[in-house]
């Protein structure tokens, strides 16, 4: 299926989808013409550099972070005259998070599918030197994605059980399910774009002999998979208020015959208000500031969301 | 007030003065003749990327990662290792003492035959007024904290004239930080505290000398254990019922009332007798390892624990 609108993306059924969402085009235009990639690039380093809080860049081979000092990484890359050289060099690939607050034109689109959807987009970079520099191995997103590949060459694999692609709920470590046999390969050029369905399980690797790049474009979209975990906190925090924990009483039984009694006050209205107005003030805070990184900014978020 | 382990080992849970008899002693001992190199062992045994001790400095829960290595080459090297202390603008957290100094291992080994509890020891090291190592925060192990030097000042939220407040599910900074209701309680020299899992506190050094006291903590069963077997069941949906859950976007109040039935419908239908043999396997195997090695530290070590301590759900 080729996927025409973000209204089509948001209601997408399972699976792997091209994606021509009409909202996108102009964005794509400007992301592939690679005069501007540097640009982004390097104001997205100098005000991660300057301290904010809502942007990162995560230095990461095969699935483990990559120990270096960042500071003088930035530093080198911002200084860089040749850009895309200096980035060749590197030992690992490096992750820029937060692209929506950096990038002016991807800070559009953002604002119109806020408005339209009150949901908060989010923009990664990838960027993988050539060699044996992979980013992750297998593994799930935590949220709805589509991608745009920029530069080089990335050959993408889909592990299948019955036909279908495999899927997990929930993220797993890199040690985890990377064993499968039948996998599903594509080779990815510049200026293809596709969607994935939150709890596919993949991985992409370097194909190419130069620096490759791709652009990421998640979404926390609530779903009854999301309603669901929000109704489990919601019994455990009223366990924990209204039972006297002592470990030296401990029982399962207890614990069986409480917890059934909590789900049984639980107001189904209520839970769904309160889911509702969670995500609204995630997506709010998510498109206002963009995701947390540095420890302050985590805090801010913590303290806002789960008090 | 407790005098030893096998009171508390029967006590409910709280907040209690304690007063072992071989803590104070070795306490005493490491006081008098060995703090300086217990410090600098730890310390040299992290830079040796040893997996069972941990070091940081922090203040109000926040980790100071600047210049950490230099500071800790500065600390090994240093001739007057309590004066350098007294000089740092942060806490000093250190874990895993009984893995350099060998009559704390003996001391554990002992109370492991004993008891049945594993142990570790940390020592929290707090420069002299307001700097303070975690805001209110809970743990959820067991803690016996006995000061060595100087004083600290322990305080505990309290929900009404009876009751301290406890958080077994919520922790670090997701706790509240601010309270009104507060029992407050001074730890000189010598003078030792037990503070069960859940119960929210924080520890200040109000002095204007260095504070350093140590925690042996223990890891007990726990609700929060039981309650995540629950909620691994609770969670534990076929792929297929999943699936159809993320990709569905409807939320409202049928979907909502459909999901908390089949939560019941779950929750019922655990069987405590096979959870609780598991749990009780699980823990056992908690224990030995920390008695065995100490709390892991490095991903490897943790990555181990954790394959190995994970309770298998039945």
């Amino acid at each position: 299926m080729i996927i025409k609108s973000i209204d089509e993306y948001l209601n997408a059924p399972f699976g792997i989808n091209e994606f021509a969402a009409k909202e996108f085009e102009k964005l794509r235009m400007f992301l592939l013409d690679h005069s501007n990639l540097e640009k982004i690039i390097k104001s997205h380093l100098k005000q991660l550099r300057s301290g904010d809080e809502h942007l990162s860049l995560q230095t990461i081979l095969n699935g483990h972070e990559y120990n270096l000092d960042k500071n003088v990484l930035m530093d080198e890359l911002i200084e860089s005259t040749d850009l895309f050289s200096t980035l060749e060099r590197q030992k690992c690939s490096l992750k820029l998070a937060g692209l929506q607050k950096t990038c002016p034109e991807i800070e559009e689109l953002s604002v119109e599918i806020y408005k339209k959807y009150q949901l908060a987009l989010f923009s990664n970079m990838y960027i993988s030197p050539p060699g044996n520099t992979n980013c992750y191995t297998y593994h799930v997103d935590p949220h709805k994605v589509f991608f745009l590949h920029i530069k080089g060459q990335k050959k993408w694999y889909f592990p299948k059980e019955k036909g279908e692609y495999v899927f997990f709920p929930e993220v797993f470590d890199v040690n985890e399910n990377q064993d499968y046999i039948d996998i599903e390969e594509k080779v990815i050029s510049p200026g293809e774009s596709f969607s994935i369905s939150k709890g596919i399980v993949h991985k992409a690797e370097i194909y190419s002999s130069d620096v490759t790049v791709h652009i990421t474009f998640p979404m926390a979209q609530p779903d009854s998979f999301l309603l669901l975990r929000s109704i489990l906190r919601s019994v455990i925090k009223k366990y924990e208020n209204e039972h006297h924990l002592n470990s030296h009483q401990l029982s399962l039984e207890g614990i069986k015959l409480n917890l059934l009694e909590t789900l049984k006050t639980l107001s189904p209205a209520k839970e769904q208000k309160k889911f509702q107005a969670d995500y609204m003030f995630r997506n709010l805070y998510n498109f206002k500031k963009g995701r947390p990184y540095g420890s302050k900014a985590k805090e801010e978020y913590e303290k806002l969301f789960f008090t | 007030m407790l005098e030893n382990l096998s009171q508390v080992n029967h006590s409910i849970n709280g907040v209690f003065t304690f007063e072992e008899k071989r803590f104070k002693e070795i306490c005493e001992d490491i006081r008098d003749n060995h703090l300086a190199i217990i410090i600098k062992d730890l310390l040299a045994a992290y830079m040796n990327k040893n997996e069972f001790v941990d070091a940081f400095f922090v203040n109000d829960a926040i980790e100071l990662e600047e210049n950490k290595k230099q500071k800790m080459i500065k600390l090994v090297n240093s001739t007057d290792l309590i004066k350098e202390l007294s000089k740092l603008n942060s806490s000093l957290k250190l874990s895993g003492a009984q893995n350099v100094f060998s009559p704390l291992k003996d001391l554990f080994n002992d109370l492991y035959k004993e008891h049945n509890i594993a142990f570790t020891c940390n020592i929290y090291i707090t420069p002299a007024i307001k700097e303070s190592c975690f805001k209110y925060h809970a743990d959820s192990q067991d803690v016996y904290i006995m000061q060595v030097l100087g004083e600290k000042t322990w305080t505990f939220p309290k929900i009404d004239n009876q009751k301290l407040k406890q958080s077994l599910f919520e922790k670090g900074s997701t706790i509240e930080q601010n309270y009104e209701n507060l029992f407050q309680l001074q730890l000189n020299e010598l003078e030792g505290l037990k503070i069960s899992q859940g119960f929210v506190h924080k520890a200040e050094n109000l002095n204007t000398k260095l504070s350093i006291h140590l925690s042996f903590s223990t890891f007990p069963k726990s609700d929060v254990d039981l309650i995540n077997i629950f909620k691994g069941k609770l969670l534990n949906f076929e792929k297929s019922i999943l699936k159809s859950y993320m990709l569905n976007n409807t939320i409202n109040e049928k979907m909502t009332k459909e999901l908390i039935e089949m939560l019941i419908e779950r929750v019922d239908l655990i069987n405590v007798d096979q959870e609780t043999q598991n749990y009780e396997k699980q823990h056992k195997v908690k224990n030995s390892f920390i008695a065995k090695f100490g709390r892991p530290y490095s991903e490897k070590q943790i990555k181990i624990f954790e394959m190995l301590t994970k309770v298998k759900s039945s």
